[in-house]
């Protein structure tokens, strides 16, 4: 009996993983106890972690499973999870026989740093995921903006596609098309010249809207986006998001919510943009009323 | 290292840069590739991290149909579907061996590497 732990603490490179030598693995599943029954452990409640950060140990075991657990379950925060609910407690000392094992850490290529986070991860009290927003959160809350959800658009390291084929302005919209959409390409004109009346122009033919905005707000309908232009060269695109907050996806780089000077963004017009200075104006993205490609 | 002319259409390499319109893209011969591959490969094996996403130049990209190694901040990471090795590039030797094989005028001369 082997067992094959991953660390679930990325969220776009893959987690650093181990196979366990057979002692070991018989230690940790010692550790976890037996099972009663799958029945009464799907009865309880059961949520993946959807939170940024180290978010427990991935158990999956080679050949028949042992002591009733499934073939792959979860600890965290002195739980046990399986795929069809939680199904057991356990001490917390179960997730720290891995996190504070030196020679499994080593060969998984956990740093001495990471391997400390997640030992403080582990060890500190868990809020709901469905919990108030984090202490980031801006005090605007758009309930028919899009929902920030950097995972499902940095898909590179693990081999998919959005990431690199989907712009600032497929993100800003929420609209994927897999092209690099260029704003007028889908109304049969694309923008001519890199500056804002050329571009905005173009993305106004893709049926956004035109907004005058000096107070940041929630539009009736729809989700606010700003565009701006690094002058003759490019252009980039921001959309606020349900939280308030700002969010942006660098070309075919990962979706951050993140200026260029690591802040969170809570105004574009104020952002540090890098070279694209200029700030041209904020868009009304009307879901469903928009074409891109 | 010059581009050659006689070019596999399979080698691609682009430079990271825009946000909005493409980045520049260059097709690259099957020799010049086998080199960069090589010098890419001589790297010492490092641990990976994440290349933080920020506007402006954030690296450049080697691609065929399969692969695609990206350049940036002293690191080389080479993906193959799902998986990837992360090589130390510290002397920005391999992305700079990238961005030499673009063509005179892909590249704006405003932007720094």
């Amino acid at each position: 009996m082997s067992l094959r732990i991953t660390f679930d603490v990325f969220s776009g490179r893959p987690n650093p993983s181990v196979t366990l030598t057979d002692a070991e693995s018989a230690d940790f599943l010692k550790r976890i106890g037996a099972v009663k029954t799958a029945a009464s452990a799907a009865q309880e409640s059961h949520t993946e972690p959807s939170t940024l950060g180290y978010r427990g140990l991935i158990v999956e075991q080679a050949g028949a499973s042992a002591g009733g657990l499934p073939q792959r379950f979860r600890v965290s925060s002195s739980a046990v999870d399986g795929p069809a609910g939680a199904l057991k407690s356990v001490a917390a000392s179960v997730e720290q026989s891995i996190l504070g094992n030196a020679s499994i850490l080593t060969r998984a290529g956990v740093s001495a740093e990471l391997a400390a986070v997640m030992r403080t991860h582990a060890a500190a009290p868990k809020t709901a995921t469905t919990a108030a927003p984090p202490a980031t959160s801006g005090p605007l809350v758009c309930t028919c903006a899009p929902l920030y959800e950097p995972n499902w658009w940095n898909d590179g390291a693990s081999g998919g596609a959005k990431q690199f084929t989907n712009n600032c302005y497929n993100y800003a919209c929420n609209y994927r098309t897999d092209t690099f959409a260029q704003p007028g390409k889908a109304s049969g004109q694309v923008w001519n010249h890199l500056v804002c009346a050329d571009v905005g122009a173009a993305a106004l033919r893709d049926a956004l809207t035109a907004t005058k905005v000096t107070t940041i707000k929630c539009p009736t309908e729809g989700h606010l986006v700003a565009l701006c232009m690094w002058d003759t060269f490019d252009y980039h695109w921001y959309r606020m998001g349900r939280e308030g907050l700002w969010s942006h996806k660098p070309g075919g780089m990962p979706v951050t919510n993140l200026d260029n000077s690591g802040q969170i963004i809570r105004d574009p017009r104020t952002a540090n943009r890098g070279d694209y200075t200029t700030f041209c104006t904020f868009m009304i993205v009307r879901h469903g009323h928009i074409k891109l490609l | 290292m010059a581009t050659s002319s006689s070019c596999n259409e399979g080698w691609r390499a682009s430079a990271l840069i825009f946000s909005g319109r493409s980045n520049p893209e260059w097709a690259i011969s099957d020799a010049i590739a086998a080199d960069l591959v090589s010098l890419w490969s001589a790297l010492p094996a490092t641990r990976a991290r994440e290349m933080a996403p920020g506007l402006g130049y954030h690296g450049c990209a080697l691609l065929d149909a399969r692969r695609r190694w990206q350049a940036f901040d002293g690191v080389a990471v080479m993906w193959s579907g799902a998986s990837s090795e992360t090589r130390s590039d510290r002397a920005r030797a391999f992305e700079r061996a990238i961005l030499a094989t673009a063509p005179a005028g892909t590249i704006p001369a405003t932007v720094c590497f």
